[in-house]
């Protein structure tokens, strides 16, 4: 009886093979248990911020395709007639960034009348219109007094429009010469 | 006598056994001592800046300053870096202009790689093997006449994970 209860005391010894597998199982369970922690709860992390800040300053850049526009009197009908410029539509672009909400009119600011140096001769600056295309752009008459609206433009971009002068001319009125004014375009409300 | 000898046979191989499990036991726990988890991330400067410019001129904005970054772990750990800008640069007024306009070149390649910025989301920065020491980032910002005028800001988190 004694040796009886004495055998259930030691499981192992009946079956040796036995007793080395649980054994080895058991150490590898602890092994596996050992790494487990490194690659499934161990993660360390650290943050860090950067606080990034952009500045973009209102600003206006005013393109044209040529700086200089020309109407000739070549044929002579004694009556009044429109003359296109010579160098064709006048192409104006302007490139803004502006205050949000903000609307920007863009002027044709004449300084005077035309003028031939040579004679002293003057035509009225009036007498020089145009049409226009383009988003925002609208036609006109230039105006020695007071700036004269060519467009009105809102947000920020690029903006293209095409200006068409022309000139009318009156031969009974405007004696032969080389008449020039100077025109300034003029932003606003950037 | 024989049950006797049988009996310390006994003792003997269970305080073998019991002397296993405690060494194993012993090893699994001091694994993390001899080798700690722990990483440090540093930025330098914490803040930097795109000052304004004419787009035609600058189409591509430098930063003001370049961005040192070091990471800091046991030797011969493997490291992730991240990077994520938590939303669009946005204006006192509201106004906005998207993140993926600011972007970096990272130095040296390997282990950091360059990128751009994309709202709210991790993006890999760089992955390697022990420390980094010499990390520098240039962040550069998509100059644009259509942008309202204004003064932007928004926050991006490095976020380094030892693996």
């Amino acid at each position: 009886m004694k040796e009886q209860s004495f055998t259930r005391l030691r499981p192992f010894s009946r079956n040796k093979g036995s007793a080395k597998i649980f054994l080895l199982l058991l150490s590898s369970l602890f092994i596996v248990l050992g790494f487990l922690p490194e690659s499934l709860f161990s993660q360390a992390s650290d943050n860090a911020t950067l606080s990034l800040t952009a500045y973009v300053s209102a600003r206006c850049k005013i393109e044209v395709n040529t700086s200089i526009i020309s109407f000739t009197r070549s044929t002579w009908t004694g009556q009044p007639q429109t003359i296109a410029a010579n160098e064709g539509p006048f192409t104006l672009t302007i490139k803004m960034t502006s205050n949000s909400g903000s609307t920007v009119n863009v002027w044709l600011v004449a300084s005077s009348d035309l003028k031939d140096a040579s004679t002293g001769y003057t035509i009225p600056i009036g007498t020089i219109s145009w049409t226009a295309q383009g988003a925002g752009f609208c036609a006109g008459q230039l105006n020695n007094a007071s700036p004269v609206l060519a467009a009105r433009l809102s947000g920020s971009g690029i903006f293209k429009g095409s200006l068409n002068f022309s000139f009318a001319d009156d031969p009974k009125n405007f004696a032969p010469g080389n008449y020039q004014a100077t025109v300034t375009i003029l932003v606003t409300g950037i | 006598m024989k049950m006797r000898k049988k009996k310390r046979v006994v003792l003997k191989t269970r305080s073998a056994f019991f002397l296993v499990v405690l060494l194993l036991l012993w090893a699994s726990a001091a694994e993390p001592v001899a080798r700690p988890q722990w990483v440090n991330l540093s930025i330098s400067p914490s803040a930097i800046s795109f000052p304004a410019a004419d787009p035609d001129d600058q189409p591509v904005v430098r930063a003001s300053n370049q961005v040192s970054l070091t990471i800091s772990l046991p030797q011969s750990r493997n490291w992730v870096l991240y990077i994520r800008a938590e939303g669009d640069l946005s204006s006192a007024q509201g106004v906005t202009i998207p993140i993926s306009n600011v972007s970096w070149v990272a130095s040296p390649k390997p282990p950091l790689l360059d990128g751009i910025l994309v709202a709210g989301k991790n993006i890999q920065l760089g992955s390697g093997q022990g420390r980094l020491y010499n990390g520098v980032l240039t962040f550069s910002f998509n100059n644009s006449w259509n942008y309202c005028a204004g003064t932007y800001n928004q926050i991006i988190t490095f976020t380094a994970t030892q693996l």
